[in-house]
């Protein structure tokens, strides 16, 4: 026996699996002293293929290190690139020393999640509400098998035709970074999300999703999604009153604008029809004195005709209103502007009083929405 | 030669025998340990594995040696970890984790 200059001590600890069974084999942990920085540092594969040859087990030799650890070195071990909490330890004067146990991080799992809005049935449909917003749920369970602390939990809900991670959208990507979570919901490991959206009147129809995120407070997320569809949704708004300004009978009045909103999420035509009274009474307005006929009541869809004009003049540009309903091109897409409406159109109304009628005149028009053609 | 005798004389035998087994059995390569870090090299006609060697000496805490600037070595932890080399005519570091006499096969 010759006495010759070597020395090791070895730091030997285990790495538990993951509790969803991810094997810490394989993995790779690191190990330095804090003292020194992680720049100096010595590094072991776990598991079979490493120094320990053992399942979960590594095993370093810290007298490797650029500034060899000594008696009372405080060293720290953790896992490459793999969230687990570091192990710190001080070594000791005997032959090796396990480091305390660590395991492989659980992400958080989750386990259900679901969106729609209040309506029960028909179910994963959501029904948005003309010029003003749906409340849109997106319902969700997480299990932390670690019971890490969850954090940074996150909610999109956005159209097929947006992306995740897309800016916020009244159209088609909306966000909730402040879900409300109900930690006192199912098992010690379960935590409830529920995260709403104010879904407007011009969101998309069609496919939606709500994609949710959450962190463990090791930073590893975990994902899950769910999809439904938002029904089309056809509405127009109108002014309420149209107010004529007119002098004398046998006149032509005034061209009045009246703006057509579009109060859902598809382009829409317009249905038009007028009464004085009651429907299909064949006036545009009923007086005081003699009654205006429906023919008189006349309207351009498309193009503002300004200034006096005579009757004859008026019957060239505009349309005469009808008892009946009449379809009409009008092509008036829906809202895709958040900060002004853009979804709005004018159309141009004039009125010939006829003579002998005079006092207050009252009628009605009424619009409606329609998907299909119109002339 | 009475029954007696004889039966002295085969008891006298039988001792001297059996003391001789037990001389034999000892008889094996030994060297004395510190505890804590002994630096040795050990010359073995034939090689033992590190794990039988911590199984004949259970004081032995660790056993290494360095090659291309790496430390090789084996623990006795939960149940033997490290790499399992053969014993030859090499340095050593042992770790003994009390004052002991390195058993070592004949």
């Amino acid at each position: 026996m010759i006495q010759l200059a070597s020395a090791a001590h070895f730091i030997v600890g285990r790495v538990g699996d993951s509790w969803y069974g991810e094997s810490a084999n394989g993995k790779e942990v690191v190990l330095w002293n804090p003292s020194n920085g992680i720049d100096d540092n010595l590094t072991d594969t776990i598991g079979p293929t490493g120094n320990s040859g053992a399942d979960n087990i590594y095993m370093i030799d810290c007298e490797m290190l650029s500034t060899p650890c000594i008696v009372g070195s405080e060293i720290r071990v953790g896992v490459v690139d793999y969230s687990a909490y570091d192990v710190n330890l001080s070594v000791t004067g005997a032959g090796y020393d396990v480091a305390p146990n660590m395991s492989l991080n659980s992400k958080p799992n989750v386990t259900s999640i679901s969106v729609d809005d209040a309506i029960t049935g028909p179910s994963n449909e959501i029904d948005l509400i003309a010029a003003s917003k749906r409340n849109v749920i997106c319902e969700i369970v997480v299990e932390e098998y670690d019971k890490d602390a969850l954090q940074n939990a996150a909610a999109e809900f956005y159209h097929s035709s947006s992306y995740i991670g897309d800016s916020d959208d009244n159209n088609s990507n909306y966000r909730n970074a402040s879900c409300f979570k109900d930690e006192s919901y199912g098992t010690e490991y379960e935590t409830k999300f529920l995260c709403g959206f104010d879904v407007l009147y011009y969101a998309n129809p069609g496919t939606w999703a709500c994609f949710f995120e959450v962190e463990d407070n090791l930073s590893v997320s975990g994902n899950g999604s769910d999809s439904t569809s938002v029904n089309t949704l056809l509405s127009v708004g109108v002014q309420d009153i149209i107010a004529y300004e007119i002098s004398d009978a046998d006149e032509i009045s005034g061209e009045v604008e009246v703006n057509i909103t579009n109060y859902g999420n598809i382009m829409v035509n317009l249905s038009v029809r007028g009464y004085g009274e009651s429907l299909e009474d064949g006036l545009a307005m009923k007086c005081d004195i003699k009654n205006i006929s429906i023919e008189h009541e006349k309207y351009n869809f498309t193009a503002s005709n300004p200034g006096e004009l005579s009757l004859g003049q008026a019957d060239a540009v505009y349309t005469n209103l009808t008892s009946d309903t009449v379809l009409k091109k009008f092509n008036l897409d829906y809202r895709t502007d958040d900060d002004a409406n853009d979804a709005v159109n004018s159309t141009y109304w004039r009125i010939y009083v006829p003579i002998g009628a005079s006092g207050g005149c009252n009628g009605n028009i009424v619009f409606g929405a329609f998907q299909g053609a119109g002339n | 030669m009475d029954y007696k005798t004889a039966f002295i004389i085969f008891a006298f035998f039988s001792a001297f025998a059996f003391s001789f087994m037990i001389i034999s059995s000892k008889d094996t390569f030994s060297v004395s340990l510190a505890e804590g870090k002994n630096q040795i090299r050990i010359n073995l006609s034939e090689p033992v594995y590190a794990e039988t060697l911590i199984k004949m000496n259970p004081g032995i805490e660790a056993i290494s040696f360095t090659e291309e600037n790496r430390t090789v070595g084996y623990v006795n932890v939960f149940q033997g970890v490290g790499k399992n080399f053969a014993v030859t005519d090499r340095e050593y570091e042992i770790i003994a984790s009390k004052s002991m006499d390195l058993v070592l096969p004949s």
